[in-house]
């Protein structure tokens, strides 16, 4: 590379190799390149994005498929040398994967609170809300009102519609879609990206489909979990079961022999004549997940002294938790999250039977204004329905249910 | 100093593991002449112990770990692979309970492929045909697994502590899966009757006739019980000869590097 190539524009820098691979290949057939974008849902999250890039010949056979990993300046010059996508959602799903890549610089500059108002503030300022995907978005969102005196009101709005701008502009310059189409698939694709980033989809899976997401308040800028969730109040009495949650109040600890605690605890099965503590094999490979979904939890036990147990009365035997009630209370949403990620793992332990995977769960809830009685919820359901309990003890906790 | 890596070019042999693969596979049918079948048994255990090679100079390497984890489906490809072949060899010879451990053995070799990059878009076919052969050339089973506690024992990744270290059970790391090895303090409480085992090679061999003769579960021969068998019939209404069941604390495929 020259010094004259390195003061070019950005847009005329050398294409990546792969990408000027394929034009050759595509140019000397007289055909042209498309590309196919793949992101599969997997439970609340995605399977690595990938893109395969077809050569095809001048009659519109696909003569090479080459499947690459994403990369998000092989897709930039793919769009630079006019590769469009295998059919107009697929492309929608391609331009809404790249929005994240465009907006993240964005969002660590200002922080995800303040981007996440202003983000909301000018799609209704530029008119995606006309877009029926977009309305749907944003109609599930609650976002506040940006602060205008901020310093970084003017340079947010900036770098937003950049952002928007160089995802936008290729879609007629490079793709050659017509205007109206284009506008439609950067509408779509914004959507495409509002979904994931406020969890909408997810939420509807969750059950909360009802509520709307709170970004965090404008004038903030930490990150981290970027929306609250609630514990709705509503029961979804069909699924109850089985079980490993109890729910109680810090008073009966002492009769279980535990310390109160301020997290979520992981409890063995059983504990012998000697004190010593039976955890179910599978407690320890949710409590690695737990650490790494930055869930706070504790063993009831020392471990180092522990014993692990396995029967084959069920495929798998899941842990045991013992949630309190102030800890409910500090967290909402901590069950919530807890289920859903012992649901993820047991899809993928499962896969590709999890469909046909029954689990039975059982919660004991127990106040100390119940008196002696406890509550028992029992759950017997595929695994994607398990956070349905939280519900449950929510409305069992908080309900009318004391009498 | 000098690493093993630099003398294995990883993709000269990924090249020839999958021209031998592919062939191998297509013809790993019980109809195919013998001779060719002995070749690529012969041929799949040179090259899995040449990817093994590689595999390992890659995941000591440190670097690769994405060439490691790829070299471990490679590697399982073939001794799944292998394992079939000789299920037809081992059925042709009479040998069919041995013939039963190498089709657990390409299933499991197979299962663990297929987590890999390595897994192409022709494995879950070759899968289902190793579940059909379960059905298609073997009797239905009677399988057993245990119930036991044990203490903790350590990762096959950091041999630290399997509770406190970092890895998860069951989760691929630079080419090697983790597991939990060195289980101490075994207690075994129970062997339950169950339709899905931890581990399938724990059946019944024979099983017990209400005329008091033993039928071999595979190989379908009956013989009268021996003096000992006889007596303890009083106490025992049917017996089941067990093939194993301690095969619930081995190493899963793919642990040891």
């Amino acid at each position: 590379m020259s010094l004259h190539q390195l003061v070019q524009p950005l847009h005329s820098r050398p294409l990546h190799g792969s990408v000027e691979f394929w034009r050759q290949k595509a140019k000397a057939l007289g055909g042209h390149v498309e590309v196919d974008f793949e992101r599969k849902r997997d439970g609340l999250s995605f399977r690595p994005a990938r893109l395969t890039v077809y050569i095809v010949d001048r009659d519109g056979n696909r003569v090479e498929r080459s499947p690459e990993p994403w990369d998000e300046e092989i897709n930039e010059d793919l769009i630079a040398i006019g590769t469009r996508a295998v059919t107009v959602n697929n492309e929608v799903e391609r331009l809404g994967y790249s929005l994240k890549f465009k907006f993240e610089p964005v969002e660590v500059r200002y922080g995800d609170g303040f981007f996440n108002a202003m983000l909301v503030l000018m799609l209704n300022e530029l008119g995606f809300v006309v877009l029926p995907s977009v309305a749907r978005c944003l109609e599930k969102i609650s976002a506040d009102s940006p602060s205008r005196d901020s310093i970084a009101y003017g340079a947010a709005r900036r770098d937003i519609e950049n952002a928007l701008r160089e995802a936008g502009g290729p879609l007629t310059a490079s793709l050659g879609y017509a205007d109206d189409v284009a506008q439609q698939l950067l509408g779509d694709a914004v959507a495409y990206y509002l979904d994931e980033r406020f969890h909408i989809t997810n939420r509807e899976r969750l059950g909360y489909a009802h509520q709307k997401t709170h970004p965090k308040s404008a004038e903030s800028t930490t990150s981290g979990v970027d929306h609250q969730v609630d514990l709705p109040d509503k029961r979804s009495q069909d699924q109850l079961r089985a079980s490993t949650i109890s729910v109680s109040d810090d008073a009966t600890l002492d009769d279980w022999g535990l310390e109160p605690g301020n997290t979520l605890m992981l409890l063995p099965g059983s504990v012998d004549e000697d004190g010593v503590p039976h955890f179910a094999l599978s407690t320890r490979i949710i409590a690695k997940r737990l650490s790494a979904s930055k869930v706070v939890w504790s063993y009831s036990h020392d471990v180092e002294s522990a014993r692990f147990y396995q029967a084959r009365d069920a495929d798998w035997l899941g842990p045991t938790l013992f949630v309190t009630y102030a800890v409910l209370v500090a967290q909402p949403h901590i069950l919530t999250s807890t289920l859903s990620l012992i649901s993820a793992f047991l899809e993928e332990r499962f896969s590709p039977d999890c469909t046909r995977t029954r689990v039975k769960m059982s919660v004991i809830a127990y106040k100390t204004t119940w008196g002696r009685k406890v509550r028992h919820i029992h759950f017997d359901g595929p695994p994607q329905e398990l956070h349905r309990i939280a519900d449950d003890v929510a409305h069992i906790l908080t309900g009318t249910h004391d009498d | 100093m000098t690493t093993e890596s630099e003398y294995i070019n990883v993709q000269v042999v990924v090249d020839a593991y999958k021209t031998l693969i592919s062939v191998a596979a297509a013809d790993a049918y019980p109809c195919a002449d013998r001779k060719l079948r002995g070749a690529h048994e012969e041929a799949l255990t040179d090259m899995r112990d040449l990817v093994r090679k590689a595999k390992i100079a890659a995941s000591q390497d440190g670097r690769y770990p994405d060439d490691a984890n790829y070299l471990l489906g490679a590697q399982s490809l073939c001794d799944g692979t292998r394992a079939l072949y000789s299920v037809w060899r081992l059925l042709e010879d009479g040998d069919p309970h041995a013939a039963w451990m190498s089709l657990i053995d390409a299933q499991e070799h197979c299962l663990l492929a297929s987590r890999t990059l390595a897994a192409g878009k022709d494995l879950p076919a070759f899968l289902e045909r190793l579940r059909l052969i379960e059905t298609a050339c073997f009797p239905p089973r009677v399988f057993f697994s245990p119930g036991f506690s044990h203490s903790p024992g350590r990762c096959t990744i950091c041999d630290e502590n399997i509770v406190t270290c970092e890895h998860e059970e069951g989760l691929i790391y630079n080419g090697q899966v983790c597991a939990e090895h060195s289980i101490v303090d075994l207690e075994f409480n129970h062997i339950a009757i169950v339709d899905n085992p931890r581990d399938r090679r724990a059946c019944a061999e024979e099983i017990e006739q209400d005329d008091g003769c033993y039928l071999d579960v595979l190989t379908r021969q009956r013989r009268e019980a021996t003096e000992e068998e006889q007596q303890k019939r009083t106490t025992a209404p049917v017996s089941l000869r067990l093939s194993t069941i301690f095969m619930c604390t081995r190493l899963p495929p793919g642990a040891n590097l």
